[in-house]
């Protein structure tokens, strides 16, 4: 019989619930569809606009989607491991910034010889590192996808922004399944059974 | 009589126990309260599964205690009320933890003897 009352467990579980609406889960499948729309298309500085957008866009739908529905609670765990990641972030898309280059001159050969391989295993890294530091353990799913794509990429006549693309999409197209579930979850609380609004 | 002094020690720290935070709903709330820093009245009903005015009712008894601080504030038109725990609410919910610990790791010892 544990005879401490857990509330490791009830932190884990409040902690949780911000993550139970899936808008992380979108951001991240929209940032892999804008690289892929990079490489296709040519436009570098599409995965830092998405990045810094969409990160702050992530904020405003949370205040506009996920409080009204859940409440809100403030936690010093969340705000330090939000802000870890997106410095995270940040580092990533500089040192891919300085990497391409490289590749592209041709200067180390195994770097160009196996680039995509590489690529997607540096992005499937990062993705499962911020699945282990907010303990969202439906991304290490998404970072195995994110390698498979890569490696199968890697080997196959397959375009390079295929990868990103593919899964991009699914993954995008998992949180939106997490925010529909989420949505009819959780309801907006109607007014007339807000009991503050009543006093 | 030895044996009723020994149950005595036993369950002599059944008596310190907070009986203001003992309540299940209140032990609930005092629970989440602790793992964070604040949280709005919305947030604690959808932890909690409690009503508006039940949980307006334990809120208040844990406010004129101490333990709890509450403040009122506007979003917009809408009223939006934010819940912390106080220092003596934290304190209190340490000590009562520690309490129950002690009474049930006590119970625990006696059984298995």
């Amino acid at each position: 019989m544990n005879s401490d009352i857990e509330t490791r467990k009830i932190k884990r579980k409040v902690y949780m619930t911000f993550f139970q609406d899936g808008l992380w889960d979108i951001f991240l499948g929209l940032f892999l569809l804008a690289w892929g729309l990079t490489v296709w298309f040519d436009l570098p500085w599409l995965p830092g606009g998405i990045f810094v957008g969409f990160f702050w866009m992530v904020f405003g739908l949370k205040k506009m989607i996920t409080y009204p529905r859940i409440g809100h609670a403030n936690t010093t765990e969340q705000r330090s491991r939000t802000l870890t990641i997106a410095i995270a972030g940040v580092v990533v898309l500089v040192a891919v910034v300085f990497l391409l280059p490289v590749v592209a001159k041709g200067e180390v050969q195994f770097l160009r010889n196996y680039f995509e391989f590489l690529f997607g295993s540096m992005i499937a890294i990062a993705v499962a590192l911020i699945g282990y530091w907010w303990r969202i353990y439906r991304w290490y799913l998404y970072a195995g996808m994110i390698f498979l794509f890569f490696v199968f990429n890697q080997w196959s006549e397959l375009s390079f922004n295929l990868s990103f693309i593919m899964s991009g999409w699914l993954i995008t197209l998992c949180g939106l399944n997490i925010l529909y579930r989420f949505l009819r979850r959780y309801p907006i609380v109607p007014e007339e059974d807000n009991y503050e609004s009543r006093k | 009589m030895k044996a009723e002094n020994e149950a005595g020690k036993i369950l002599e720290p059944i008596s310190n126990i907070d009986r203001l935070i003992h309540e299940p709903s209140r032990l609930t709330i005092m629970a989440h309260l602790y793992v964070v820093e604040s949280a709005d009245f919305l947030f604690l009903i959808r932890q909690t599964g409690m009503t508006w005015g039940n949980l307006s009712v334990h809120i208040s008894k844990l406010e004129a205690a101490g333990y709890l601080e509450v403040k009122k504030e506007f979003l917009g038109k809408k009223p939006h009320t934010v819940v912390s725990l106080t220092n003596k609410g934290r304190s209190a919910f340490k000590a009562y933890r520690k309490g129950m610990k002690e009474v049930l790791d006590g119970t625990k010892d006696s059984i298995l003897e």
